[in-house]
């Protein structure tokens, strides 16, 4: 097993006395895609987010590659649940070529050439210049997607992305999250409350219980979801 | 209450019902606030000032009530701004007070309602400074000069470029009214200043280095200095009874006055808060008359000065001139 | 089809005439009042008359200037108001203890009207355009300062996570970010501030009366006032409220048409 790109270890968190996370520890590695699943409200948003270092930990450490990771970084990129995570005030293309060239990491020409590229593969190709205002749901997450891929991320960390996207969509969604895995090695980390999805995207099931994660076998995950 | 709910009414008809009925009551408060008095009244305007020394007089030595008849109620209301003053009166909501004779020139050619009803006080004025830099009209080339009143900063500026070869750009000029002026003065916002002799004690109250460093000429003073008695057109249209015995009051005020202006000095101060010999000293310079002068000489000066877009009237045009008390020229 | 677009058009020409009719009847009704004497002339000249004297005023006469003066100021004060709100914000948000301070100075100081202030700025800062310009500082600094601290408070932080999530510095977040999120707060602000400062500033220039070389629109009513030219005095409060309108829809509207289309706009 290659070394783990990304390890959460011992991650405790509380929200007024109330216990939300309880020593949760887990590794991701290359090119892996790996699911947390769990009941709604259990605490996995706060993981996420956790991970991505906009809150922190009441106690645990993260890695990454090996080094304490305290703060935010373009490495470990995070698309939230909220649909209204695009800045309304760019088109489609803008908002996805922004992050690139902002940070420096594309010209502006190659920024704009990859999000078209990234946004033909999205199926979104004829919105370009659209405005956020003007897409449904799920148009909005696949864009946002779109947005985070063009980064190159080590580790990309999902939340729910998928509630409005339609089924064909997630097909083709699924597809370019896999083959970026496989293209740049970037592990994936996907929260979800629905079982099928899970099983169908990621190789490795994080089953979030008594707020703290365990690694399931296919078995037990079956068993979880009455097949 | 309604037989069928208000949504199948016509909505229509019940707003102009509304509005109609909103109408009557305004109309009816209106005429409950302004119904016909079995007393006729005179509202006459008056200002602790030596620009309205005669009519205040008039006021406290109660001379309306001396001459009019019994049927006319009598009321005083102070006004210091002399706009104010002739719009009241040019609205018919006083009857008689006195404004500055360049405004009542411009009004009357702007078909103000206003007649001509005698001449009024004029004053003395000088140039003041507490600046050290500035010893006499020739230093004041570069510097800012406050006036109150179109005619002092006409003739301040008539009289800079006719002896002095000064001629004050408009950026130099500060119009403002007597307490502004005071005020700028005392605070050195300003480097000299226009001013009356009464002005000026008011103003070295304060800055006790205040001194004169120029007198504008009698000729010139006597021009951009006088206030006139103006009245209502409609009200003594109305009442032309009334105009014989408030000319009388008038008379009798200048006659007064020009008798023993010591006395009247001394009887005026308290209310002015000036100095008695100061308000006498203005009574003896210019003892004031009722007859009206100069008329076509300012309104000439002010054309040429702009303040008039056409050529003004002469006085002889002017409405209700065979009745002005004038002067023969 | 051509009867269709011929019906479209004659609805529209219909549809703007029922617009325009209220304006007209007003018109008709203002002009026979002055010409029949229903209400003196020279209390209200006739529509006719003012407009004559409008143009006259403008392309010959001083309106033009008085107006230039006047827009100068307001530009001067806006621009200096606009720098000291912007230290003011920068300071609440590095001091939450100076935010507390001062959003409670501004609350109090926002309910008292300019023209309250006046016998104050009068005594520090003269009679002229520093004491406008302190006018229109205190009709605009309290106001906007707390729709922008307001808009901050309820800038949506999934904005600011993105910024934090790619390292974005600190000129992106400002340029990219919180002034295209801020922007309905900032135009919300700026439409009110604005109208209030133009209207401390004409209502300073009438209190002062005459202000170094030719004053501004202030200064021109009152000077015809003085004069008793009523059809100037009308002429000065029309293009007072012209410069409102082509402000409003010279700048206003575009930035609200920007603001539809990304959704941001408060209604």
């Amino acid at each position: 097993m290659s070394k783990a790109v990304f390890e959460a270890i011992d991650i405790c968190k509380s929200f007024d006395e109330r216990k939300i996370l309880k020593d949760v520890t887990f590794s991701l590695h290359k090119s892996e895609i790996m699911a947390i699943v769990g009941k709604s409200g259990c605490g996995k948003t706060t993981l996420l987010r956790i991970l991505a270092n906009l809150e922190l930990p009441d106690s645990g450490e993260l890695l990454f590659d090996g080094q304490p990771q305290k703060n935010p970084t373009p490495n470990i990129i995070f698309i939230q649940q909220d649909y209204n995570q695009l800045l309304p005030w760019k088109s489609v293309i803008n908002n996805v070529a922004y992050p690139a060239i902002a940070t420096k990491k594309y010209s502006k020409e190659d920024a704009f050439r990859r999000a078209k590229e990234l946004l033909e593969k999205m199926d979104l190709a004829e919105f370009v210049d659209y405005y956020p205002r003007e897409l449904s749901g799920g148009m909005k997450q696949r864009v946002a997607i779109a947005r985070a891929l063009i980064m190159e991320p080590k580790i990309l960390l999902l939340d729910e992305p998928f509630g409005a996207v339609d089924r064909e969509s997630r097909e083709k969604v699924y597809g370019i999250i896999k083959k970026l895995c496989n293209e740049y090695g970037t592990a994936v980390l996907l929260v979800t409350h629905n079982l099928q999805e899970a099983k169908n995207v990621a190789k490795k099931i994080i089953y979030f219980e008594a707020n703290t994660v365990k690694i399931i076998t296919s078995a037990e995950f079956n068993k979880i979801i009455g097949v | 209450m309604f037989e069928q709910p208000l949504k199948e009414t016509n909505k229509f008809k019940v707003f102009a019902m509304a509005l109609l009925g909103l109408a009557i009551i305004a109309v009816g408060a209106f005429l409950c606030i302004n119904k016909p008095r079995d007393k006729r009244k005179i509202t006459a305007i008056y200002e602790y000032s030596q620009a309205c020394s005669v009519i205040t007089l008039v006021k406290e030595n109660q001379l309306l009530e001396k001459y009019l008849p019994d049927d006319v109620e009598i009321e005083w209301v102070m006004m210091d701004s002399g706009s104010d003053r002739r719009d009241a009166i040019a609205t018919d909501r006083a009857q008689i007070g006195v404004v500055e004779n360049l405004k009542v020139i411009t009004s009357l050619e702007n078909d103000y309602p206003l007649r001509i009803l005698a001449n009024g006080p004029a004053s003395y004025r000088g140039i003041y400074t507490a600046d050290d830099n500035i010893n006499s009209a020739a230093d004041l080339a570069d510097k800012k000069i406050a006036y109150q009143g179109t005619g002092a900063g006409l003739t301040l500026k008539k009289d800079l470029a006719e002896n002095y070869q000064i001629n004050l750009t408009d950026d130099q000029l500060l119009s403002l009214n007597e307490q502004q002026l005071i005020d700028l003065i005392a605070q050195d916002q300003v480097d000299a200043a226009v001013m009356t002799r009464v002005m000026a004690s008011k103003a070295m109250q304060v800055r006790p280095d205040l001194r004169m460093v120029h007198s504008l000429t009698e000729e010139t003073a006597r021009i951009g200095a006088t206030y006139w008695l103006i009245g209502s057109v409609s009200y003594f249209d109305q009442n032309p009874d009334l105009l014989e015995p408030v000319m009388k009051a008038y008379t009798e005020a200048i006659e007064t006055i020009n008798k023993d202006p010591k006395a009247v000095a001394e009887q005026l101060s308290p209310l002015f808060e000036i100095d008695a010999e100061i308000i006498e000293q203005e009574f003896l310079d210019f003892a004031p008359i009722v007859e009206i002068y100069g008329y076509d000489e300012i309104a000439e000066m002010l054309y040429e000065n702009g303040e008039l877009d056409e050529a003004p009237k002469k006085f002889a045009e002017i409405p209700y001139y065979e009745s002005t008390p004038k002067k023969a020229e | 089809m051509k009867a269709r677009q011929r019906k479209q058009n004659k609805n529209k020409l219909v549809t703007f005439l029922k617009r325009l009719a209220p304006f007209l009847v007003i018109i008709a009704l203002w002009e026979c009042a002055s010409r029949l004497g229903w209400v003196p002339k020279f209390i209200l000249p006739s529509l006719s008359t003012i407009t004559g004297t409008l143009f006259r005023e403008l392309f010959t006469g001083t309106l033009f200037f008085n107006l230039i003066r006047s827009l100068l100021i307001l530009i001067a004060g806006l621009a200096i108001d606009l720098v000291v709100s912007l230290i003011i914000i920068l300071a609440c948000i590095k001091f939450q203890s100076f935010k507390y301070f001062y959003k409670t100075v501004a609350t109090m100081m926002n309910s008292i009207p300019s023209m309250a202030l006046l016998p104050l700025i009068i005594m520090w800062f003269g009679i002229g355009d520093s004491a406008i310009i302190a006018l229109v500082t205190h009709s605009v600094v309290w106001t906007f300062t707390i729709y922008i601290l307001d808009g901050i408070n309820s800038l949506p932080k999934i904005y600011q996570e993105f910024a934090d999530n790619i390292n974005l510095d600190l000129k992106s977040r400002i340029k990219d970010i919180y002034i295209p999120a801020l922007l309905p707060n900032i135009t919300a602000g700026l439409k009110v501030v604005w109208g209030r400062a133009w209207r401390s500033l004409i209502g300073a220039e009438v209190a002062f009366g005459a202000i170094g070389a030719a004053g501004g629109l202030g200064y021109y009513i009152n000077i015809n006032r003085y004069n008793g030219d009523m059809a100037k005095v009308f002429s000065g409060i029309i293009i007072i409220a012209a410069v409102g309108l082509i402000v409003d829809l010279a700048v206003f509207s575009n930035i609200e048409k920007k603001m539809k289309k990304w959704g941001t706009l408060h209604e």
